[in-house]
């Protein structure tokens, strides 16, 4: 496992008095790698969040030029950028915050093709698909190759986030099947609700490589910034999961 | 016996309530509550909330209080319980 460098010991000096986390959690985060897909409104904060603390390598993965509606929201992503490649613009502005952390810039989306080597190249997944397909797939590999990932989502100013650890707790499947039949790819969306269940999945992702802290495994965080409600819903596997069912518990 | 039904996300924005409360006549299974929900709001509920054949659709979660049931509508509610029924999101 690599050191801490004199220059990360000073960067990271506030959040290394953190009890339980300390200089070993610095150092887990240092030695990990987080694969985020893709970097809208929900991955972009994450990515920012886990360069913020030190992780070592992000695998960011989100096909496109940026456009004017990215703008709200996906905080990677620049005015002057528009028209350029999202994932080279995600990767500068990362690169600006934190210039030791390594970048795997993939300009794609998860797809079937993909999604095997992506989830290989991550100790750990931040699912941050706006699509089910895609949230399936990523679902599905990274009970396959055994990994972690949190699961964040929203709509309107309503968010929803787990942390699946395969063959533990309920993976993404357990709780939703089959996609929804009436589900629309358009969303209502404000960039303070998705960045914020954003830095809750960048919290959740910290916690799970540097092992401290109670996690959101078996429980769905429920949160409504319209009506400033918040609850948290034990949830369970499924046995007859297509995708976890047949793994012990 | 009186149920309070939240609805969450895109339920929400169909339906034009977070929430409803239901006064039926007990014992009361969340597959009666549910049934009676499509009849109370028809094709905005059906349409998110069931499957083709008129079944429970597979990417809804429901909870009652705290806890997710799960498949088992044939759970049974007390008076005062609280359903939430949750639509699968995916936004960001």
């Amino acid at each position: 496992m690599q050191e801490l460098t004199p220059e990360e010991r000073a960067i990271y000096e506030w959040q290394i008095w953190s009890p339980e986390f300390g200089e070993s959690g610095q150092e887990r985060l240092k030695n990990a790698s987080v694969l985020v897909t893709r970097c809208g409104g929900l991955g972009s904060v994450v990515a920012y969040e886990l360069a913020a603390a030190g992780i070592g390598k992000l695998v960011i993965a989100h096909r496109g030029q940026i456009e004017p509606s990215d703008l709200n929201r996906q905080l990677l992503m620049t005015h002057d950028g528009l028209g350029s490649s999202r994932v080279e613009s995600a990767r500068r502005r990362l690169l600006d915050l934190n210039p030791r952390l390594e970048i795997e810039a993939v300009p794609e989306n998860v797809g079937e093709e993909n999604v095997a080597q992506l989830v290989g190249q991550a100790d750990l997944i931040v699912d941050c698909a706006p699509l089910f397909e895609e949230r399936f797939l990523l679902n599905r590999e990274a009970v396959a190759q055994e990994k972690p990932m949190i699961e964040c989502a929203m709509y309107d100013l309503e968010a929803h986030i787990t942390t699946i650890i395969p063959g533990k707790s309920p993976c993404l499947c357990c709780l939703y099947p089959e996609r929804p039949q009436a589900w629309k790819r358009q969303f209502p969306v404000f960039g303070a609700v998705s960045g914020m269940v954003a830095c809750m999945g960048a919290m959740e992702a910290i916690k799970v490589i540097a092992g401290f802290g109670k996690l959101l495994t078996g429980k769905l965080w429920i949160g409504d910034l319209r009506e400033m409600a918040f609850r948290t819903i034990n949830i369970r596997r499924n046995p007859s999961c297509q995708v976890c069912g047949t793994r012990p518990g | 016996m009186k149920v309070r039904v939240l609805y969450t996300t895109q339920l929400k924005h169909a339906l034009d309530r977070a929430s409803e409360e239901v006064d039926l006549p007990g014992p009361l299974t969340v597959g009666q509550l549910l049934r009676h929900l499509s009849e109370l709001h028809g094709e905005p509920f059906d349409k998110l909330v069931l499957a083709r054949q008129g079944e429970l659709c597979y990417s809804i979660l429901i909870c009652v209080g705290s806890e997710s049931i799960g498949r088992d509508i044939s759970t049974k509610l007390q008076d005062g319980d609280e359903l939430t029924l949750l639509s699968p999101v995916s936004g960001g």
